[in-house]
């Protein structure tokens, strides 16, 4: 309740509109209890949290900047987050992703390492290993992945055998575990810490080998979305400013040209711009980038159905001047048949632009309703100028659960890997036709969650198992495995799998 | 050592539970609004607040920043949600100003009576703006400076704008009632 100290002079003159201003707004019975829920929740994470730190052990992790995560888990199905988020990484496992960007980059110099091929032997699976949601591969023995430690901790890791074991690259402190990362090549990287206690600007950490160290920057403003084509080179996306009109949002798009020591606005949002021809960033919407070089990117604009709401049509931008400039960019979406507006009865999603070398590249358009998955790529051939459908419109039966995703990644312009639960298949398109070339099932895999391969023979597939509950204890363990391809997705062989475990005193929350 | 830590958690944590009784119910319809489902938004709720009461420094900071860095992280959550659900799909999760007044759940606007009715019709004609300014003010109980900061406004400009809203809406009900009077 306001204080009278709070009040306006207005609302002291006039208690009676005040007081019909405040029965105006009946309270949502729903919310209070989803609030009631949420609180129960909160009260367990703290009292988790004070008896890890009566041992100490928690705070082994604060140091390092890390922290335990709250039990957010649901009472009913606890384990559904997880499995949630990780068979939803599904999706469009896009590996043109600004997160995991192309294989292609002229200006990358470590990146390049031509890959290895190595022999896939028989693995003993490293213990006290991080269980993995995403990886980034740089070549056949170094890369990078997106892990969680230990009660959904989330960490960034480091590899240099091929995935078999992975290390920490520890963040400083004071940042906790909520990150977004951007993978460059086999050293160098930058994360924005989530929870950085810092409202005057996004903090931005840049390592340069490996994660052994880590140097601190400021991104100008609010953002979440980064992307580099170079060890230089780099753009933030939908930055939002301090002071703004909320109705009117200006957001804009910065470069850096050293790294992401400095940053410099190149272009403001306008609102209502059409873009057909090239005109400024176009607003109103948090999007996600990636560019093919210094001067050449592509922005994506969309939205997804969210509590029966109608969504927006989602969209493609080009540029051709390093982000100055932004021009609509349509696909001829028509020869697919699938139609890019989300429902309460079907999702559909299109990709960034995966390039494979300065010319060929890729777009996946993914579509899922009640019945079937539908999956349309479109090629081009002049370093994203023109695209054309490839083949036919690639069309599965697959879980009538329209929320419940399929892990879909191109591998180049002819090949994408789809991983439907257990199932594993590599597609290869032939006489204009999408065909099933390879087809294998890991046993007790109960969600996929993320596909990467560096070219058409090397390939990583990161899954996950059912949870195991302790019959004592109730905690619950959760697995993930990741598996490797060289041979294309005929055969996988399991290299790692790494383990957390939720305390049952964490899944109780309400 | 170890004491002032524990006394630091316990500070934080209590400082935790606060914020989530001042700012709890205005975060979570803000998610709410984002999420495809109810549970979603019950989880990013809970990791925001269990986010803050991990933040030691957080009870140091004023009020208006203590809800600048709850509205950054749910905004950072709720986009790693979606990366999480698919990379590319997003969802314009910046503006506050949509999320409140227009509710999806039909009991939420329902007035109580014939004088709420008309309250609300007039509050209907108000700019999108000025709606979500009273629901901040009169639903969440939000100060000035608290509503500034969720709307990315100075605190004299909320301060004046909420001045002008409740001028409109009494203007607008002394027309109404010197309208019915002549019809009388």
């Amino acid at each position: 309740m306001l204080e009278n100290n709070d009040l306006t002079q207005d609302e002291q003159l006039y208690p009676g509109l005040t007081q019909q201003l405040q029965q105006n707004y009946p309270i949502n019975q729903a919310d209070q209890q989803s609030l009631q829920r949420i609180r129960a929740r909160i009260q367990q994470a703290h009292e988790v949290i004070q008896q890890n730190n009566n041992h100490r052990d928690v705070y082994t992790d604060l140091h390092t900047g890390q922290f335990i995560h709250p039990p957010t888990r649901r009472h009913t199905h606890p384990w559904l987050w997880r499995i949630g988020i990780l068979a939803a990484l599904l999706l469009i496992t896009l590996l043109s992703s600004p997160f995991f960007p192309s294989k292609f980059n002229p200006f990358s110099v470590i990146g390049k390492t031509t890959p290895q091929n190595p022999q896939i032997t028989p693995v003993v699976v490293k213990k006290k290993q991080p269980s993995l949601i995403r990886i980034h591969m740089t070549n056949s023995t170094t890369g990078w992945g997106e892990a969680t430690k230990s009660n959904a901790q989330k960490i960034i890791v480091h590899t240099t055998d091929g995935g078999r074991s992975w290390d920490e690259a520890r963040l400083p402190a004071p940042y906790t575990s909520f990150i977004i990362p951007f993978f460059l090549d086999t050293t160098t990287a930058w994360v924005i810490p989530g929870t950085a206690l810092d409202v005057s600007g996004t903090p931005l950490l840049r390592t340069t080998n490996g994660g052994k160290s880590w140097e601190k920057f400021q991104i100008p403003g609010e953002t979440s979305e980064i992307t580099f084509v170079d060890k230089q080179n780099g753009w933030a996306m939908d930055v939002s400013q301090k002071g703004q009109n909320i109705m009117q949002p200006e957001f804009a798009i910065f470069h850096t040209t050293d790294g992401g020591k400095s940053w410099k606005q190149i272009s403001k949002a306008q609102a209502g711009t059409t873009n057909i021809t090239p005109g400024p960033f176009p607003a109103g919407e948090v999007g996600t980038g990636t560019f093919l070089n210094r001067q050449k990117g592509w922005f994506y604009r969309g939205s997804i159905s969210v509590a029966g709401h109608e969504s927006n049509k989602q969209a493609l931008y080009i540029t051709q001047d390093g982000g100055k400039s932004w021009q609509l960019q349509q696909l001829p979406l028509q020869s697919s048949g699938i139609t890019l507006v989300n429902s309460a009865d079907a999702l559909a999603s299109l990709s960034l632009p995966k390039f494979f070398d300065a010319q060929h590249g890729s777009v996946l358009v993914y579509a899922k309703d009640q019945a079937k998955i539908h999956i349309a790529i479109y090629n081009t051939a002049d370093s994203g100028q023109t695209w054309q459908q490839a083949g036919n419109t690639f069309s599965k039966v697959a879980n009538k659960n329209v929320k419940s995703f399929s892990s879909v990644a191109l591998i180049d312009t002819s090949h994408f890997i789809l991983v439907d639960k257990n199932e594993v298949g590599i597609y290869e398109l032939t006489g204009g036709q999408w065909q099933e070339k390879y087809k294998t099932i890991q046993k007790g895999l109960n969600s996929s969650g993320d596909a990467y391969f560096i070219d058409k023979q090397t390939g990583w597939l990161v899954a996950n198992q059912d949870p195991i509950v302790n019959k004592q204890t109730k905690d619950q363990t959760l697995t993930s495995l990741l598996y490797m391809t060289n041979d294309s997705g005929k055969s996988w062989q399991k290299i790692q799998q790494g383990s957390y475990v939720i305390p049952a005193s964490a899944l109780q929350g309400g | 050592m170890e004491q002032s830590q524990q006394l630091q958690s316990v500070h934080s944590g209590s400082a935790g539970a606060a914020l989530f009784e001042r700012y709890g119910h205005v975060i979570f319809v803000y998610i709410r609004k984002h999420t495809l489902t109810r549970e979603d938004a019950e989880d990013i709720a809970s990791e925001v607040f269990t986010a803050a009461l991990i933040q030691n420094n957080l009870h140091n900071l004023c009020p208006e920043d203590q809800l600048a860095w709850l509205k950054k992280v749910t905004r950072n959550k709720l986009i790693d949600n979606y990366r999480r659900l698919n990379r590319h799909v997003t969802v314009n999760i910046d503006l506050f100003a949509e999320i409140l007044y227009d509710n999806a759940e039909p009991e939420q606007i329902l007035a109580q009576n014939e004088v709420h009715n008309q309250l609300h019709s007039h509050i209907q004609q108000l700019p999108s703006l000025q709606q979500q300014l009273l629901y901040l003010r009169y639903v969440h109980n939000l100060r000035c400076s608290e509503i500034g900061v969720l709307l990315n406004k100075s605190e004299a400009a909320i301060s004046q704008l909420l001045t002008r809203t409740r001028t409109v809406l009494r203007t607008a009900y002394r027309r109404q009632e010197q309208k019915e009077s002549r019809e009388c």
